[in-house]
């Protein structure tokens, strides 16, 4: 954290709980007078995690659950790349803190080490000063004990590599990481794009996904400077905003 | 001849009223052509090799929206999507939506959900207003500029 701009994020106010319902939501609910930032909000556990479109996110001891709030505004250039962005701070996180671990990434920010998801991130945005990344890794807690069975496997960082780190080390990694990521976004976001693709899971591979409700077979042929997911599909280059890939087929 | 943006939406609604692919006009070094995009491009050569290269964005085309769209009742106003996204009424599935018909909301309440890159981006009413329509479905992709409710402004 070199420049004077990262140094006045690393000093913005960083909540810790016990026990939290949410630690997107509690940023969300911030008054407008006290947004700021890099505020940071982190909890041992969250008793309403939040996953995408409502889904929960399983959220007991033995995790990282992490948000912190920019103020910007997600309709100007680079910040499609902003999901991007909290992936690749993730996974820096992740490997400062067990260095040889292979992280790769689903788009557009799950977490994977091999073809197992042990984490993911949800963006929120409200208005057009308030952006929240949220980021859950799972450190020990055993897939089996998830309620609910992802359409990707789990694992755990416990289960991954015989020195899992301590939760809260990797709490702060995955904080600073952000910072200086959303710095370099700024300035830099073409890097931030290289590094994600060096990352993917499914660049250049056979993958079968959905869109609008529908499974498809294709090939990822990466993302563009907007972010959007480039697929070959049917003999067409496809370029869609959303959808969910389900399987990588090599 | 000048073409304005309100000529080039009726053209493209006529392009696409009447099925037309494309359309080119040409007057000594001004030139117009209109595409119609149905958000897929020919697969480029390569990307059918075993390391494919990244295509580029879609080109994108002037608004083909379906006439009678356009133009909101006297008195109303669009509120149109500031990005390319998913359309979602409520915060998940089994939630009530934000908005109904006939809803009055305030300044800074939200209307929506658009999702971009799992980005949920909640979109707020700038004005306080009511909802005379929705016009998009719940789920629905939604271009940049898209109008999305016709209000009236309260």
């Amino acid at each position: 954290m070199k420049s004077d701009s990262s140094g006045i994020l690393l000093d913005a106010p960083w909540e810790h709980f016990n026990e939290i319902h949410s630690t997107n939501q509690y940023l969300m609910d911030l008054p407008d007078r006290c947004i700021r930032d890099g505020y940071t909000c982190s909890s041992d556990i969250q008793t309403a995690g939040k996953g995408r479109m409502g889904r929960s996110w399983f959220s007991p001891s033995g995790g990282v659950y992490l948000s912190v709030l920019f103020r910007s505004n997600t309709q100007v250039d680079n910040f499609g790349l902003l999901p991007f962005m909290a992936a690749v701070a993730a996974g820096k996180a992740l490997t400062a803190s067990i260095p040889h671990l292979d992280i790769r990434f689903k788009w557009p920010n799950d977490l994977l080490i091999r073809t197992r998801k042990t984490g993911g991130v949800l963006i929120q945005s409200r208005g057009r000063e308030r952006v929240v990344i949220g980021i859950g890794i799972n450190v020990q807690i055993d897939p089996d004990e998830f309620p609910d069975r992802p359409a990707f496997p789990i694992t755990s960082l416990h289960l991954e590599t015989s020195h899992p780190p301590q939760t809260g080390t990797l709490v702060y990694s995955c904080r600073l990481h952000l910072l200086e990521q959303y710095i370099r976004l700024k300035t830099n976001p073409e890097s931030i794009r290289m590094d994600w693709l060096q990352q993917s899971a499914t660049f250049g591979k056979k993958i079968l996904f959905t869109v609008n409700g529908q499974s498809r077979h294709g090939v990822d042929c990466g993302i563009n400077e907007n972010g959007a997911i480039q697929v070959e599909s049917g003999g067409m280059m496809h370029s869609f905003h959303s959808l969910e890939i389900i399987t990588i087929e090599d | 001849m000048n073409l304005d943006m309100k000529q080039i939406r009726q053209l493209a609604s006529i392009l696409n009223k009447e099925g037309i692919d494309e359309f080119e006009w040409k007057d000594g070094e001004k030139s117009i052509r209109l595409r119609r995009f149905s958000g897929s491009i020919p697969a480029a050569p390569q990307a059918a090799s075993p390391i494919p290269i990244p295509a580029p964005a879609p080109v994108a085309v002037p608004e083909i929206s379906e006439p009678g769209k356009i133009t909101p009742a006297q008195g109303n106003q669009f509120i149109t999507s500031p990005i390319v996204g998913t359309f979602y009424r409520a915060q998940s599935p089994k939630a009530d939506p934000y908005v109904k018909i006939g809803d009055k909301v305030t300044k800074g309440q939200v209307l929506c959900i658009l999702e971009a890159m799992k980005l949920m981006n909640e979109l707020e009413a700038e004005y306080p207003c009511e909802i005379v329509k929705i016009l998009v479905e719940n789920a629905e992709p939604v271009e940049f500029g898209e109008p999305l409710f016709e209000v009236k402004p309260l």
